[in-house]
């Protein structure tokens, strides 16, 4: 059984494939696992694996630091300005500030959108990197995050975090931390890591959390829909361990970002 | 030893660091340093395009779009159709609405809530050269005459500004409706128009549009901008050159050579001779890019195969 679904694994992510594959490659792993009958944990850990697609530094060179993140149909670019004078006649103050603004393009979602600011995920961006960010090293000034969701197609906003993160740091803003953000959805008796829009549509509950690996500290947490208690804390683990993983991709990206744009 | 190449290397850091701080302070003798020597401050020649690639299908929940960059601009053009009832006067015609953005991640000029001066304009003359150019048929994006006909909402997002953003949002434009493919349609009982997907569905239901699922497509049009300095004409600005440059012509030729558009928007004047020989450098441009299209078009076809 094992030896099969390590064949198919180095099938899907065999650098030789074309990205057609990799796109796939979720929904071709849960299937494995539903065939495997393979534990949640585990599938779930494959799942994330499978899953991590595209992360890249540097799309819009007119910005300080930008990051661009592909997570299945999911495709995000955050821009990070700055620091630069804030907006706004604003009092004076001590420590900086930072804006974030997430707008979604008109074409993201399967109806054509007004392709308006979204205000809730602006919010909660905010609120997931304000922990990481030393705003003390930017007195009077203002760093921007503005991210475009160029397609949704699920789990939005914890991608969103991420790839702020990873443009922050292409910035070279100073952080505590990477913040790295992964959801789950759960789905009866299944808990799916990284879910796509349709999963999120049918999930009984949901569960988000933003995370600094290297802090063990979380910044952000969001429980929605019904849930029973051992889940949650399992979840809640679950989600801080594939944090930690993606983490380690977001430095290796950070330490060669060069070798991404050749592959 | 150590010693003297850390000498050197110092050396030829704060040479760099003087070219850079030059540029800054001095934009202008900066670019015409340069000019005078017959060559660009990104190693192009004055009448030289950036390169540009175009890649069909980036936007899968889209019916078309392209992706195009032109040296550091890029710009994603995606087509969405939908139904909707033709009006009065052209009972059997389709129509396209037209819209460029600039959100805030494309240049540190704009921030949210305050829309891009430059956006609506480069929307305007998009508009004014897709409907005058004649590359459309809007006859083909009718489905029933005067009951059903398809919109077409054009959306141009730039996602890195820099320079030419009109003449990368045209080809952009262009890409995206060779890209388009028109979804199969039926008609429901209760006479509303309604799309079928997947296979099942083309045998189940009378099609309305079997055939013509793609647009024929006219004369193409093909755009260059040249920024214009003394005696210099620079092909394909960047921002930065924009920025010193006042002036500047946007030439739109289309694939028989025709002329669709000449824009020069203000700034200093020019002669005729000039501008005559924008549009010879803008016909050398338009057989080039329409070598670029030809091949991502070929390129996609490929990629289908696999």
């Amino acid at each position: 059984m094992m030896e099969l679904l390590d064949f198919m694994l180095s099938w899907c992510f065999s650098s030789t494939q074309p990205k057609g594959y990799m796109l796939c490659s979720t929904v071709f792993l849960r299937r494995i696992c539903t065939l495997l009958s393979v534990s949640a944990d585990d599938a779930i850990m494959l799942l994330l694996l499978g899953n991590t697609e595209v992360m890249q530094t540097g799309p819009t060179t007119a910005a300080s630091g930008s990051a661009y993140a592909e997570f299945g149909k999911t495709k995000v670019i955050v821009s990070v300005f700055g620091p630069r004078e804030s907006k706004k006649a604003m009092l004076y103050s001590d420590t900086g500030r930072l804006n974030c603004s997430v707008s979604y393009t008109t074409f993201a979602t399967g109806i054509r959108g007004q392709g308006l600011e979204n205000k809730e995920y602006s919010g909660m961006l905010h609120k997931a990197l304000e922990g990481a960010v030393m705003l003390h090293t930017f007195p009077k000034t203002t760093v921007d995050v503005f991210a475009l969701v160029l397609e949704s197609g699920g789990s939005d906003l914890p991608i969103i975090i991420s790839c702020a993160s990873l443009a922050l740091a292409d910035a070279g803003i100073m952080m505590y931390d990477l913040v790295t953000s992964v959801s789950v959805s759960c789905l009866g008796k299944n808990v799916l890591i990284d879910p796509t829009s349709d999963e999120e549509a049918w999930q009984d509950g949901g569960l988000m959390v933003s995370y600094m690996p290297a802090r063990k500290e979380i910044t952000q947490l969001t429980l929605t829909g019904e849930w029973t208690d051992g889940k949650i804390t399992n979840a809640v683990e679950l989600c801080m361990d594939a944090c930690s993983k993606l983490c380690e991709i977001l430095r290796e990206r950070l330490k060669d970002p060069a070798s991404l744009a050749s592959e | 030893m150590s010693a003297e190449t850390d000498a050197t290397a110092a050396g030829g850091l704060a040479g760099e660091m003087e070219v850079e701080a030059y540029r800054r302070l001095f934009p202008l003798a900066f670019l015409e340093r340069h000019l005078r020597e017959s060559v660009r401050p990104d190693a192009r020649r004055l009448a030289e395009a950036r390169p540009t690639t175009v890649a069909l299908g980036a936007v899968s929940s889209a019916h078309g779009s392209a992706l195009v960059r032109l040296g550091d601009t890029a710009m994603l053009a995606s087509i969405k159709l939908e139904v909707m009832s033709p009006s009065a006067e052209t009972p059997d015609q389709g129509s396209v609405a037209v819209e460029f953005h600039m959100p805030p991640i494309c240049s540190p000029l704009v921030r949210p809530g305050r829309p891009a001066e430059a956006a609506p304009v480069i929307s305007k003359a998009l508009e004014d050269v897709l409907m005058s150019s004649g590359m459309l048929n809007l006859k083909e994006l009718c489905l029933i005459s005067g009951k059903a006909s398809w919109v077409a909402y054009l959306d141009v997002y730039c996602l890195n500004a820099d320079g030419s953003l009109f003449d990368a949002a045209l080809i952009s434009v262009v890409a995206a409706f060779t890209h388009l493919e028109i979804p199969l349609v039926s008609v429901g009982d209760d006479g509303r128009v309604f799309t079928v997907g997947g296979n099942e569905g083309k045998t189940k239901y009378e099609l309305v549009n079997r055939e013509k699922r793609k647009l024929t497509l006219g004369d193409i049009p093909f755009p260059l901008t040249c920024a214009l300095h003394k005696d210099s004409i620079l092909a394909d600005p960047t921002a930065e050159e924009e920025s010193i440059i006042e002036t500047s012509v946007t030439v739109v030729l289309d694939s028989s050579g025709r002329l669709v558009s000449i824009q020069k928007p203000g700034g200093g004047v020019t002669s005729m001779a000039t501008i005559k020989a924008c549009i010879g450098l803008a016909k050398e441009r338009g057989q080039k890019l329409k070598e670029i299209l030809t091949d991502s078009v070929e390129a996609m076809e490929v990629d289908q195969a696999e």
